[in-house]
């Protein structure tokens, strides 16, 4: 029997598609996710109040798409670290795989993950206007123009990058189960060393960089650049990684 | 709280469709159907997107409008009322230039020579106070209030700025801020994704409230002395 | 051509040594049984050469190419085995799909009909199948990939008897019309005795023996008689295996290296020859003792 020769692209692409059937029920809490964002974005996302003038209180309610978004982002985490899961992991070697392969098709996977969870985040905050409009219209309600594609577009950045820090996470703890205690215990404690010392530290500086950052391209260069740092870490430290169970 | 009983309901719906989902799509793994799960999660997904679409379209042809009519304004043409109406009022053409600010009049009977002016506890008066010596001693006071629109993130919110009230006492003028008027509404803004590049300011909400410029014109008998007695800060034309 | 060379593999897991210094070649188009104890090291071996574990120390090469993380290997090599991990959401028809999109010698009809045969409901998912049903599955997906290295690891566990008939046939059909390099480990070497060609057996990490089943057959030889009779025969060859019969009988297995005048003296001397089967030899060799459990029992 004459040996097959194979490309890396062509497995790649055999295993993109062979992961959009088989990952599909992170779909399913994708839209669970959000639905639940959306519930709980019914009572305002922010408010503001407060005597301003003297003679006027004003009572403002906002409501936006920032809850959906943000549990968006959450589901990116957690489906990246889902898919670095032995179970998942595991799947591709039973046919044509090795880790390059296994790992560039999760993330073109994650990327689509991330489209998706990106337009459907944008396209949730009609949902609530709707929401809000047809069936909370006790007060007046004050509306503004949504952008739709800069919208869709940064949402489905910043959720791609946290795919690229879960998928990270992931490979870490699959390295070695320390990491499951030594990961959010270093994340917690820089976070509540730095509340006590009441300097703005690591985290926060990290926060900054992109959620401040107002320029597009510059952003887009930020976003990309780290998910790329961060892919290439997880694959670079999942090459050495065995099959087992 | 009148917002929690539909809420709790719709929580409560949203909440049980999304138990009976999963455990429908997690049935489906044993179930024999025709439709494999990767299909049937598609098909779920493709509704979800649907109904989004839906509230895309209905979004679209019907907007969201606005009750109790408010109208849109523009804050730069409000600025350059205000800073218009404290102008003639200083100049004392306000009566003629400054009538459609025209919010309420007082008249009141004094004959004597001296009149206590004072904001009732001492508190700080939100409205200029300009008073106009008149050409006689005519024993009457004409209090004008005049306020240009107030508006509140664009809109129109004027209706709910309230004059101040007078009233002529023993020992004096007491003049006295407003009943606070409650302004309570909603409003829809755009993702923080979206804010940080086409605003300045992330993670806030910003309201733009500008309230517009307040002034009571008083016009005086031409000899009566008024004391200020709580550091109003009376401004007299010229 | 050899589809395998293995040198001095060793392979350590946590303090214990699986592979140990294991040496062997595996020729082209040959179906070997991989014959040893539980916990001999066989499926350890099976997968470093599939490419899912890697090797401590030794060479190994497969289509003369290293198997750890190479997608040449992977894509030639085909092993299955009881603890697979197929995705929870993908139907036994899908499965199928996905394995028909990844080999390019699959052959759809065959695994429809053997899906069909075997009574397996193409809707079901795998997790859900009983052990016997997923050995069944995995035997299809073995079959029709018709990939140059097929590897079973126990493909019959769980199987009825009736299964496995059907399995060996299936085999060796699909050997014969497409011939391919099978590796099959089993308990049951009776059973596929007559469909093997190499055994190589394989005792705590280490190559014992490496033949044709044939040769095998003739490799060893049972002597039965009186004890001192078979003693005073066997005091210059090594013994493989002795058991006390009664009280001055014994049978012993010995290395088949006399020749028939011997032989035919040995019989005059009172002694039984039987052949061994390779079954009986296999579990003879790759025991700890000389003696068998009776020696637990009588010490006791």
């Amino acid at each position: 029997m004459s040996l097959t020769k194979v490309s890396l692209i062509d497995v790649v692409k055999k295993q993109y598609i062979y992961k959009l059937k088989a990952y599909s029920q992170v779909f399913m809490s994708l839209i669970f996710l959000q639905l639940l964002a959306v519930l709980f974005s019914m009572n305002g996302v922010g408010s503001m109040g407060g005597s301003t003038g003297g003679s006027v209180e004003l009572q403002v309610k906002y409501f936006s798409a920032d809850f959906v978004a943000a549990f968006t982002m959450l589901w990116g985490f957690i489906t990246a670290i889902l898919i670095t899961t032995k179970a998942y992991r595991n799947d591709d070697f039973v046919f044509v795989a090795n880790r390059i392969s296994s790992n560039l098709s999760n993330a073109v996977f994650l990327l689509t993950a991330s489209v998706v969870g990106g337009i459907t985040a944008m396209l949730s905050s009609y949902l609530l206007k709707v929401i809000v409009n047809y069936f909370f219209k006790s007060t007046p309600i004050l509306d503004a123009p949504i952008e739709l594609l800069l919208g869709i577009f940064s949402t489905i950045l910043y959720v791609f990058l946290f795919c690229a820090l879960g998928y990270l996470v992931g490979t870490l703890v699959q390295i070695s189960k320390a990491f499951t205690v030594l990961l959010p215990a270093a994340f917690f404690g820089t976070l509540i060393l730095e509340g006590l010392s009441g300097k703005a530290g690591t985290v926060a500086n990290v926060f900054d960089f992109f959620f401040t950052e107002s320029s597009l391209v510059l952003f887009i260069v930020k976003i990309i650049v780290s998910a790329g740092l961060l892919f290439s870490g997880a694959f670079v430290l999942s090459n050495r990684l065995e099959v087992r169970g | 709280m009148m917002l929690m009983v539909p809420l709790l309901i719709t929580a409560i719906i949203v909440i049980s469709l999304a138990i009976l989902t999963a455990r429908a799509v997690n049935k489906t793994v044993f179930r024999k159907g025709k439709f494999s799960y990767s299909q049937r999660v598609c098909l779920i997904f493709s509704g979800y997107v649907a109904v989004l679409l839906i509230c895309v379209v209905l979004d679209t042809v019907y907007p969201v409008k606005i009750v109790n009519e408010w109208k849109k304004v523009d804050t730069k043409v409000l600025e350059k009322e205000s800073i218009d109406l404290y102008d003639t009022a200083l100049a004392g053409k306000i009566a003629k230039e400054g009538s459609e600010f025209l919010r309420k009049k007082w008249n009141f009977d004094y004959n004597g020579k001296q009149l206590n002016i004072a904001a009732i506890q001492d508190e700080y008066l939100n409205t200029s106070v300009v008073v106009e010596r008149k050409n006689h001693n005519d024993g009457k006071i004409e209090a004008a209030y005049y306020q240009t629109r107030s508006s509140v993130n664009g809109m129109d919110i004027t209706e709910f700025a309230h004059p101040p009230r007078l009233e002529l006492a023993e020992n004096g003028l007491l003049l006295r801020n407003p009943k606070k008027s409650k302004i309570k509404f909603s409003e829809f803004t755009n993702v923080f994704s979206v804010k940080q590049f086409t605003e300045e300011d992330f993670f806030g909400h910003d309201s733009h409230f500008s309230e517009g410029q307040s002034i009571l014109y008083l016009r005086i008998p031409k000899d009566l002395e008024l004391i200020d007695k709580t550091n109003i800060n009376l401004n007299y034309v010229e | 051509m050899s589809v395998i060379e293995c040198s001095g593999l060793t392979k350590v897991y946590g303090g214990a040594k699986a592979l140990n210094n294991l040496s062997f070649k595996i020729e082209e188009n040959k179906i070997t049984g991989l014959i040893g104890r539980n916990g001999a090291g066989k499926t350890t071996l099976l997968k470093i050469i599939a490419g899912l574990l890697k090797e401590t120390s030794g060479e190994l090469k497969v289509f003369s190419e290293k198997p750890f993380n190479s997608l040449q290997v992977s894509a030639n090599v085909i092993f299955l085995h009881d603890q697979m991990n197929l995705p929870t959401a993908l139907n036994l028809k899908e499965l199928l799909e996905t394995a028909a999109s990844f080999y390019p010698n699959w052959d759809r009809e065959l695994a429809d009909r053997l899906l069909d045969y075997f009574s397996l409901n193409p809707l079901q998912h795998y997790n859900g199948l009983s052990k016997g049903m997923k050995s069944t599955f995995n035997m299809i997906l073995g079959l029709s990939a018709r990939v140059p290295l097929t590897m079973l690891d126990e493909p019959t566990s769980g199987m009825d008897a009736a299964v496995r008939k059907d399995f060996y046939r299936a085999l060796l059909k699909e050997y014969l019309a497409y011939p391919r390099t099978i590796i099959i480990s089993s308990h049951h070497l009776s059973e596929i005795e007559d469909l093997l060609e190499d055994i190589l057996l394989v005792k705590e990490g280490k190559e014992i023996l490496h033949m044709p089943v044939d040769i095998l057959k003739e490799w060893a030889i049972g002597l039965q008689g009186k004890t001192t009779v078979i003693d005073e025969w066997t005091q210059n060859t090594e013994v493989i295996y002795t058991k006390s019969i009664g009280i001055d009988q014994s049978y012993v297995v010995v290395r088949n290296h006399f020749s028939e005048t011997e032989w035919q003296r040995a019989r005059n001397a009172g002694i039984d020859l039987t052949p061994v089967t390779s079954s009986d030899l296999c579990v003879y060799l790759t025991s700890k003792t000389k003696g068998g459990i009776d020696d637990v029992f009588n010490k006791g």
